[in-house]
C-alpha cells in the first residue's frame, strides 16, 4: 500500500514536473490570436540563463526560395502522439508550397509536404512583391480528443489544406480558399474559424480578408476598398472576436467605403464593424507610409487595446470599443516618430507586427521593431548606444493625468534592420534581418526593387536576447546563422528560439542539455 | 500583358500600381504645359471652398543661402519614388545657376546643386536685363508625370506626326534639364543631382534663355535682349537623334522674343514665338524650325508676351496680344489670314504671357495680366475674357478685372481658381500680395495680405498639390496652400 501511494506520488509529481516543464506551445504567428508575439509558458530561458544559449541544431530543407521569401516563423505544439510516441513538432512552411514537420528537440526532419500547384492559372513569380508560392504562416489546430493535431496551411494555389501534424498526411482533402498566385498572410484561427488577408494584389487579385469556416467550408471575404492588407502575421483577433487588420496605401473616402491607411475592424463573420484613420492619413498615403503592421489586442486594468504601426514609425494606442472615438481619427494616444525621419518608404519604419507583454509586475509593454535610424527626437529613458540601421523599443502603458499612455521605457542596441521581437520569460528576443530592404536607388529609381539585387546586398541575420524590463543586451546569436531573413519571423517554446533564414536552414537556439 | 503585371507587381512596396497613383501631380515647365496655360486642370486640393476657407502661408525659404539671386518658379515632380522615399520635390533654379530641390510636403532642401560654368567665353557680368545664370528648367515628361485620372484628351489635330517612341523609364530614373549661362544642357538626374551625361553646349555662353519647353524629345528655348551676343532667336535642341544633341535656330533678324514662356508647342507640335523681326507670331516646324506661317495684326504684336494654344473646334488656335491693346485669335489652320476673332480692349499693357482654362461644359477662358490704369485699377490688373460665338464672329469678351495689382505676372488657374499676383515694387518697396480669385467671376476669395515682406520676381507662378510657389526679390520663395498633416 506504501509502495503503490509512493508511486502514485511520484506520478503525480512527474506530471507536475512535466506539466511545468512541457507546458508551452506556439501554435500560430505571434504566438496567439491576438498577435502579441508573448509566450506566457516558457519556464526554461530565464534573464539569468540565456547568456548560455547556443546553437541546438539546423536543419537546411530543400525548400525552394521564391524571390526573396523562403521559410516562415514555425508553429509548434507539443505532446503530439506519433508513432514513436509523443513529440513537440515544428511544423515549418516554405515558399516552395512545402511544409516541413521537424523534431523540436532534436532537429531531425519527421515529414514533407509538398503541395503539387493545382491551378489552371499559371504559377508565377512578380518580383519580391509578389512571389507567389506558401508565403502564409500556417496555424495548428487545438487537440482532438485522441491528442491528433491539425495544420492548417495555404498553398500557392490558393487551395486551404489541413494535415496531420503527426505525420503531414491530408487529415481531409484541401478545399478552394482564394485564387491562386496571391500573397496570403498567417493564418489565425478562433472559435473553428480560419482568418487571413491578401495584399499586393498579386496575381490580379483583389486584396481582401478571408474566413474559412472549418465546420461548413465556406469562404467569407470583406474587401475595405483600400490597399492590401499586408500585416505580415495578418489578421489579430480580440478576445470578442473582433477582427483588426492594416488596409495598405490607398485612398481613404469614408464616405465611399474606400478605407486605405488605416486600421479597419471587423466582426467576426466579417461585417464591418470600425476603423481607425490616422489624422495626417494624407500624408501617408501620399509618401507610402501605409499601415502595414499587424497590431496586437491586450488588456490592460480591464480594458481591451489594440495597438498598432506603420512605416511612419510611430505607435498609435487604441481602446477596441471605439478605435478611433466619434470621428475615427483620434486614438487613446499616439506616440512620437521613433525613426524614419526622412520619411523613406521601403528601409525605414516599423514593419510587420507588434509585441506586448506585461511583467511581474503588471508593467505592460509594447513593442516594436523598426528599420532605419532612430528619429534624433526621440530619447527614451534608457538606450544603449547609437541605432542606425535599427532597433527595438519598448513603451510602457501608464496612466497620467487620467489619461493612458504610452511612455518610452528603452530602445535597445543597434540591429541591421530589427524585425518584430517575441518575448518570453521576461526575456525578449528580437533579431536584424540583414536584408537589403532598398528598393530604389537614384541610379535604377524603382528598378532596384529586384530580388536580385537585394538577395546580394543582404547580410546574415542576428538574433539577440535583451532584458525585457531595460533592453539591455543578454546575448546574441553572433555568426551562427549563414543568410538573411525576409518576412520571416521569430518562435519561441520550451526552450528554444527559432528562426528561418533565406537559405531554407531552420535554427534553434537554446541551452544545450535543457 | 504578363510584362505588364510584374511591372506593376515590382513597384514599390505596398499595393498595385494603380493604388499608388493618383497621388501628386506635376508641374513640369513654365506655365504647366507646352501650351503655356498656366491650367492645372486635375488638382483636387484647390476649389474655391478649400481656398476661401484653409488657404494660409505654409512656409518660405531663401534657397541661396542668403545670396541675392532671382529664382524662378519651380517646375515640380509630384511623386518621385526616389531612393529616400516618395518625395514631392520642387525644382528652383536661380541667376547664380544653381538648382535648389525643395522636399514641399517637409519644407526641407532635399539637394541643391551649383552647376560649374565650363564655356570658353567668359562669363559676363550680371546686368538687370542680363541675368545669366539659368532658366526655369523643365522635366523630362514620362513616367508619374500624369498620375491619377486621365487629363480631358486634346482635340485631335489633323497633320499630327506621330510622336517618336520615348525611352520606358516608367520605374527609372527621372530626368531633368537645364540649360545653364555657359550655354551647356544639363541633364540630371532629379534623385540627387547627379549628372545623368555629360553637359553640352547647344546655346551660346551669356545668353538670356527662355523658359524650356519639351517635346517629343527636342528641347525649345528663345533668347532674348542680346545678352551676351548671342543672337535673339528659337533654339530646337533635339536630344532623341543621336547621342550628341543636334541644335537647330530661327533668328529674330533684329526683332526679339522676349515672352516668359518662351517658345509655345501646339497640340500638333508646332513652334510658335512671338516677335521676331515685324513682331509677329511666327509658326515654325517642329525639330527643324523652318517657318511654317506668320500671323500679324496691323501694329504688331507685343513681343514680350508668351502666346497661349489650345484646342478649338478640331484644330489648334493661339491667342496672342498686339500693341493696340486687344487680344486676337489666330487660327493655326489660316495662320496668314485674317484673325478668327478679338477681345475688347484689355486696358494697360499685357505683360508676360496669358492664361487660358476651361469650364467643364467647354466654356474657354483667356486671362491677360496688364500693367497701367486698367479702368478702375490704377496700377494693372488681371482682365479675364470669355470665348463667344455671336452671329458666327469668335469674339473674346471682357468678363471681369481683378481689383488693383501692381505689376502683375501671368496668372495661374486650377479648379475654378485664379491666382494673381500684385508683384509690388522694389523701387519702391511695395511688397508682393497674392490674390485667389473665383475664376468666373474675379471675386476675391483670399489673399496673402502683408504676409509677403518683399516685391515679387517678376518670373511667375506655380501651383501644384494644393500649394503656390511665388518668389521675391529677396530670394525667398514662398509657399502658401491648403495645410496637409505631416
Amino acid at each position: 500500500m506504501e509502495k503503490r501511494s509512493t508511486l502514485i506520488t511520484l506520478c503525480a509529481g512527474l506530471t507536475m514536473l512535466f506539466t511545468a516543464t512541457w507546458a508551452a506551445e506556439w501554435p500560430t504567428d505571434g504566438g496567439d490570436p491576438q498577435r502579441t508575439g508573448w509566450q506566457k509558458n516558457e519556464s526554461i530561458l530565464t534573464k539569468a540563463n540565456v547568456k548560455g544559449m547556443k546553437l541546438l541544431w539546423s536543419l537546411k530543407l530543400d525548400n525552394l526560395p521564391r524571390e526573396m521569401h523562403s521559410l516562415l516563423p514555425p508553429v509548434i505544439v507539443e505532446n503530439v502522439p506519433t508513432g514513436s510516441g509523443p513529440k513537440e513538432i515544428a511544423v515549418v512552411a516554405g515558399s516552395g508550397d512545402n511544409l516541413y514537420g521537424i523534431d523540436a528537440a532534436s532537429g531531425k526532419l519527421l515529414w514533407k509536404k509538398h503541395y503539387n500547384y493545382t491551378s489552371e492559372k499559371e504559377p508565377r513569380l512578380g518580383g519580391p512583391l509578389c512571389p507567389g508560392g506558401l508565403v502564409s504562416t500556417p496555424t495548428i489546430g487545438l487537440p482532438k480528443a485522441n491528442g491528433a493535431r491539425t495544420v492548417y496551411s495555404i498553398s500557392g494555389d490558393g487551395m486551404m489544406h489541413f494535415l496531420n501534424v503527426a505525420d503531414g498526411e491530408d487529415v481531409e482533402p484541401p478545399a478552394p480558399f482564394m485564387p491562386a498566385n496571391g500573397k496570403a498572410y498567417s493564418l489565425n484561427l478562433v472559435n473553428n474559424v480560419l482568418y487571413s488577408t491578401t495584399a499586393q494584389g498579386c496575381g490580379g487579385n483583389p486584396n481582401l480578408l478571408y474566413s474559412f469556416d472549418l465546420a461548413t467550408k465556406k469562404v467569407t471575404t470583406y474587401n475595405p476598398k483600400g490597399g492590401g492588407l499586408w500585416g505580415r502575421s495578418g489578421a489579430a483577433i480580440g478576445f470578442d472576436g473582433t477582427v483588426y487588420a492594416p488596409t495598405g496605401d490607398a485612398n481613404y473616402d469614408p464616405a465611399e467605403d474606400r478605407l486605405g491607411n488605416l486600421l479597419v475592424a471587423t466582426t467576426a463573420d466579417l461585417k464591418f464593424k470600425d476603423y481607425y484613420a490616422p489624422s495626417n492619413i494624407l500624408f501617408l498615403w501620399k509618401r507610402d507610409l501605409d499601415l502595414q503592421v499587424t497590431p496586437a489586442v491586450f488588456k490592460w486594468k480591464g480594458n481591451e487595446y489594440v495597438v498598432a504601426s506603420s512605416k511612419e514609425c510611430r505607435v498609435w494606442l487604441m481602446d477596441s470599443k471605439s478605435l478611433g472615438g466619434a470621428d475615427h481619427r483620434t486614438p487613446v494616444y499616439r506616440t512620437p516618430l521613433m525613426c524614419n525621419e526622412d520619411v523613406n518608404f521601403a528601409e525605414a519604419g516599423v514593419w510587420g507586427s507588434m509585441a506586448t507583454w506585461e511583467n511581474a509586475g503588471g508593467t505592460r509593454y509594447v513593442l516594436t521593431g523598426f528599420w532605419g535610424p532612430v528619429h534624433p527626437q526621440f530619447k527614451p529613458g534608457i538606450s544603449h548606444g547609437a541605432v542606425t540601421r535599427g532597433a527595438v523599443v519598448a513603451h510602457k502603458m501608464e496612466e497620467k493625468n487620467g489619461k493612458v499612455v504610452l511612455t518610452p521605457a528603452w530602445i535597445s542596441r543597434n540591429m541591421d534592420q530589427a524585425e518584430p521581437p517575441v518575448i518570453a520569460n521576461g526575456v525578449v528576443y528580437a533579431y536584424g534581418s540583414g536584408e537589403s530592404n532598398v528598393q530604389a536607388t537614384p541610379e535604377l529609381g524603382l528598378g532596384a526593387n529586384s530580388s536580385a539585387i537585394r538577395i546580394k546586398n543582404s547580410h546574415p541575420a542576428v538574433i539577440y536576447a535583451l532584458d525585457g524590463d531595460t533592453g539591455k543586451e543578454l546575448w546574441n546569436s553572433g555568426d551562427a546563422m549563414k543568410s538573411f531573413v525576409h518576412f520571416g519571423g521569430l518562435s519561441v517554446n520550451n526552450g528554444r528560439v527559432y528562426l528561418g533564414t533565406f537559405d531554407s536552414t531552420i535554427y534553434a537556439f537554446g541551452l544545450p542539455g535543457r | 500583358m504578363r510584362k505588364l503585371f510584374v511591372v506593376f507587381g515590382s513597384l514599390a512596396c505596398s499595393t498595385v500600381a494603380m493604388g499608388q497613383m493618383g497621388r501628386s501631380l506635376d508641374w513640369p515647365s513654365f506655365a504647366n504645359d507646352n501650351q503655356r496655360t498656366g491650367w492645372e486642370k486635375l488638382d483636387p486640393r484647390f476649389t474655391k471652398d478649400t481656398v476661401a476657407k484653409d488657404f494660409q502661408f505654409l512656409w518660405k525659404m531663401k534657397p541661396s543661402g542668403g545670396g541675392q539671386h532671382t529664382l524662378m518658379p519651380p517646375v515640380l515632380i509630384g511623386t518621385l519614388i526616389g531612393y529616400r522615399g516618395f518625395k514631392e520635390l520642387a525644382f528652383i533654379g536661380d541667376t547664380s545657376g544653381a538648382l535648389h530641390v525643395m522636399d514641399s510636403d517637409l519644407n526641407r532642401l532635399y539637394w541643391d546643386k551649383k552647376f560649374d560654368y565650363m564655356a570658353d567665353a567668359p562669363k559676363a557680368p550680371t546686368t538687370a536685363t542680363c541675368t545669366g545664370g539659368m532658366a526655369p528648367p523643365t522635366l523630362l515628361s514620362i513616367g508619374f508625370r500624369r498620375p491619377g485620372p486621365p487629363r480631358p484628351a486634346a482635340a485631335p489635330v489633323p497633320g499630327a506626326p506621330p510622336p517618336r517612341p520615348t525611352p520606358n523609364l516608367m520605374f527609372g530614373p527621372r530626368a531633368i534639364y537645364v540649360i545653364t549661362s555657359d550655354g551647356r544642357l544639363r541633364k540630371v538626374n532629379a534623385a540627387d543631382g547627379s549628372d545623368v551625361s555629360a553637359p553640352v553646349a547647344v546655346l551660346p555662353a551669356n545668353a538670356k534663355i527662355s523658359a524650356l519647353n519639351m517635346n517629343d524629345q527636342v528641347i525649345y528655348a528663345t533668347t532674348n535682349a542680346d545678352c551676351g551676343g548671342a543672337a535673339n532667336a528659337v533654339w530646337a535642341v533635339d536630344i532623341g537623334s543621336s547621342d550628341k544633341p543636334t541644335v537647330k535656330s530661327f533668328e529674330a533678324k533684329g526683332g526679339n522674343f522676349s515672352g516668359m514662356g518662351g517658345a509655345v508647342i501646339g497640340n500638333d507640335g508646332t513652334i510658335y514665338a512671338q516677335g521676331g523681326a515685324g513682331d509677329s507670331l511666327l509658326a515654325l516646324t517642329a525639330r527643324d524650325l523652318q517657318l511654317k506661317g506668320t500671323f500679324q495684326v496691323p501694329g504688331g504684336l507685343k513681343s514680350d508676351v508668351t502666346p497661349v494654344v489650345f484646342a478649338y473646334k478640331n484644330r489648334d488656335v493661339i491667342v496672342t496680344a498686339g500693341k493696340d491693346g486687344r487680344l486676337y485669335i489666330a487660327d493655326s489652320a489660316t495662320l496668314g489670314g485674317e484673325p478668327l476673332g478679338m477681345s475688347d480692349l484689355v486696358g494697360g499693357s499685357v505683360w508676360g504671357g496669358l492664361t487660358s482654362w476651361a469650364e467643364p461644359d467647354g466654356t474657354r477662358w483667356v486671362l491677360a495680366s496688364s500693367w497701367g490704369p486698367v479702368g478702375d485699377a490704377k496700377n494693372g490688373a488681371v482682365v479675364a475674357f470669355k470665348l463667344e460665338e455671336q452671329g458666327g464672329k469668335v469674339m473674346l469678351k471682357k468678363t471681369w478685372t481683378s481689383q488693383d495689382l501692381i505689376k502683375p505676372v501671368p496668372s495661374v488657374t486650377t479648379n475654378g481658381v485664379v491666382f494673381a499676383l500684385s508683384s509690388g515694387d522694389a523701387s519702391t518697396r511695395m511688397k508682393a500680395v497674392v490674390y485667389a480669385l473665383d475664376a468666373t467671376t474675379g471675386k476675391e476669395l483670399w489673399s496673402s495680405k502683408n504676409q509677403m515682406t518683399a516685391a515679387g520676381n517678376l518670373t511667375g507662378m506655380t501651383i501644384a498639390n494644393g500649394r503656390l510657389y511665388v518668389g521675391t526679390v529677396d530670394s525667398t520663395m514662398w509657399v502658401f496652400g491648403v495645410p496637409m498633416e505631416w
